[in-house]
């Protein structure tokens, strides 16, 4: 999947630099500097995403997750849900399955939801990268109003689908 | 010490490694090596983002960003780059660089916060996640979530533009 994903980006770029090497030589050079630039700055900072990425996958086992989310009755379990969602890290590959694993276990469509809403919108582990790019208001403001949203739709989806909210 | 402060994250990271390794060594070498593979396998999705946001920031022209997203857009364009957030690939804080280009050009909170909000929806992966929950579940969510990043943009420029 991120092999197209890549390829895709690749084409983008190579027509935005096909384009600006004809256009405007200095500025293409001046584009490859600058991204060069940005590239080695944010490094570090990716490595030791990626590591803690994946220290969270080995040192927190998946099975234990399942265990715990959507644990807890009534509004617990909501929370539970969405808490898991935001701690874990990896590639939604990964989330879809663990949904469906979820679902034959018992959980309900609500708590899923939350899980996996949560997953993709909140992002835990990248938010000290998040900070250094969009700064602390932004970064505060956009995941709480994620993690708010991801319980919000979450309820809803349980509700349509399953006429129950916990 | 100022370079510990500025890399705070990435030295608790390192610390983390340093310390684990002690506790449990196995694990941590199998940790290590899912990271780097995660980072090669992400790496040239990033370069192409850095490299296209530098491309941005040198050749479009803030007028047009400011045509295209700017204020004057009203719902069409938060709509507009909500339906764009939901085409990209990838984890949402690769595209990070891409969005700051987009505001320091000018571009409207409610636009960019549109766009990121509506990340969620991973239009290339809706089939494969179909295969695992099911259509109505997915369509409900992709629904729901495109509502909610519309909202989610005005909320963030409402909340943000107090101060």
């Amino acid at each position: 999947m991120n092999m197209w994903g890549a390829a895709i980006y690749a084409i983008v770029v190579g027509i935005s630099y096909l384009y600006a090497f004809k256009k405007n030589k200095k500025g293409g050079k001046k584009a490859v500097k600058m991204g060069g630039i940005q590239f080695l700055k944010q490094l570090p900072m990716l490595i030791s995403i990626f590591l803690l990425i994946g220290l969270f996958d080995k040192f927190v086992p998946k099975s234990i997750v399942v265990t715990l989310v959507g644990k807890g009755k009534g509004i617990l379990s909501v929370f539970s849900s969405a808490a898991f969602g935001t701690i874990v890290m990896g590639p939604v590959s990964s989330a879809y399955p663990m949904g469906e694993i979820l679902l034959k276990k018992g959980a309900t469509i609500a708590a899923v939801a939350i899980f996996l809403n949560s997953w993709v919108m909140v992002g835990f582990v990248t938010i000290p990268y998040e900070f250094s790019v969009f700064g602390k208001r932004f970064t505060i403001t956009r995941n709480v109003l994620a993690f708010v949203g991801a319980i919000v739709i979450g309820l809803l989806t349980g509700l349509l689908l399953e006429g129950r909210i916990i | 010490m100022n370079l510990i402060k500025k890399h705070l994250f990435e030295t608790v990271v390192g610390g983390l490694y340093v310390a684990l390794l002690f506790i449990s060594p196995d694990k941590t070498v199998l940790a290590l090596k899912e990271g780097v593979w995660l980072l090669i396998d992400m790496l040239p999705v990033f370069i192409c983002v850095v490299l296209f946001s530098s491309f941005l920031s040198v050749f479009l022209s803030p007028k047009t960003v400011q045509r295209i997203m700017g204020k004057e857009t009203g719902v069409k364009g938060v709509v507009a780059g909500a339906l764009f957030g939901t085409l990209i690939v990838g984890p949402l804080w690769i595209l990070f660089p891409l969005y700051k280009t987009f505001l320091n050009k000018g571009a409207r909170l409610a636009v960019v916060a549109a766009m990121v909000g509506a990340f969620a929806i991973k239009t290339p992966w809706i089939p494969y996640a179909a295969s695992f929950l099911g259509w109505p579940f997915i369509l409900i969510t992709v629904v729901l979530t495109m509502s909610y990043a519309i909202l989610e943009g005005y909320l963030m420029e409402m909340i943000l533009k107090k101060r």
